[in-house]
């Protein structure tokens, strides 16, 4: 399995997960926030689709575009509408990319003060690790709102029938 | 670079982030949980030792399902200086293990109710999600319980970089 082959696998298992954690959020609890400091339910729910796009975009031009991040819709099935939409989209240009082009390393900003180069598949990689740690998050929010948590990895206290791990 | 080593690599990098992530949470406060039906803190910060024994256990080929791991101990400290400890031996293993080795089959989970094979690699990369996910949800516990959210991809409320 090449390392694009391995990449689409994982990307489209996280994606079916994470659209099943957004889809289990009561849709009239956007606005929650666990605390004063923390970012708002639909801004988080906001952030799956819009840090794909960041990465597979960078990945796919060269270079990434910190700023073209649009404010969220105002309704959970806009948010789900624009994830699914992305996505497909996206899944085109990540098959347009060959070994190769995961190898090129493109500028990159991971701390702050140290300006960088990554190669494109990692960045891509990070993109989904970011996506899981995000949806972790959303899954405290979720339940916190009222909601039921699915399996994600395993099956959780709402879904203990799912079978699993931990 | 093989999988074995872009799971090496990664793995590596992942754990000073969540020992960071673990030592941000406030002292004290270990049986915090932000719902009824939520697990505790201490409980949830088990969970990265419970994959460390679990991979050890894959490694070594005594792995057995229900997974068997240590009870959740009552201290904070003891959790970190377990992680940190369980880490470096396991890192000893990872780096002996061969692409052959870790090619070889697995009894795990296929979906919710179904056993069958997998590749011992694929057994570390769902590890190594499941710890992403649960340090994303404990980032989230440690605000709630009062301390700071360092950094993990990027900056934090708590940890700005500009």
């Amino acid at each position: 399995m090449t390392e694009k082959e391995m990449f689409l696998q994982t990307w489209e298992r996280e994606f079916r997960t994470t659209l099943k954690v957004l889809k289990a959020f009561p849709a009239n609890k956007l606005d929650f926030k666990p605390h004063e400091r923390s970012t708002p339910a639909r801004e988080l729910a906001w952030s799956f689709p819009m840090e794909d796009r960041m990465a597979v975009l960078g990945a796919a031009n060269g270079r990434i575009d910190f700023d073209d991040f649009p404010k969220p819709p105002a309704t959970l099935a806009e948010i789900l509408s624009a994830y699914e939409k992305e996505h497909r989209e996206l899944a085109g240009k990540i098959n347009n990319l060959s070994d190769a082009d995961l190898n090129k390393l493109i500028p990159y900003q991971m701390e702050p003060g140290k300006g960088r180069e990554i190669r494109v598949g990692d960045l891509l990689w990070f993109a989904v690790m970011d996506g899981v740690n995000h949806r972790g998050q959303f899954a405290v929010y979720l339940r916190m709102a009222g909601g039921k948590v699915p399996s994600i990895y395993g099956p959780s206290a709402d879904e203990p029938e799912a079978g699993g791990f931990f | 670079m093989t999988e074995r080593e872009m799971f090496l690599h990664t793995w590596e990098r992942e754990f000073p982030i969540t020992l960071k992530v673990l030592k941000a949470f406030p002292p004290g406060k270990g049986d915090f949980k932000p719902h009824e039906r939520s697990q505790s803190a201490r409980q949830l910060a088990w969970i990265f030792v419970q994959a460390q024994v679990a991979i050890d256990q894959v490694l070594k080929g005594t792995f057995k399902l229900p997974p068997q791991s240590p009870d959740v101990p009552q201290k904070w400290e003891e959790i970190l200086a377990t992680y940190e400890k369980l880490h470096n031996s396991l890192m000893i293993l990872l780096r002996k293990a061969s692409d052959a080795d870790l090619n070889k089959p697995m009894t795990f989970f296929l979906r919710p109710g179904k056993m069958g094979e997998i590749p011992k690699m694929q057994f570390l990369w769902i590890m190594l999600s499941d710890n992403i996910h649960h340090r994303g949800q404990l980032s989230v516990y440690i605000r709630m319980a009062g301390g700071k959210v360092p950094s993990i991809y990027g900056p934090s409320a708590d940890e700005p970089w500009m």
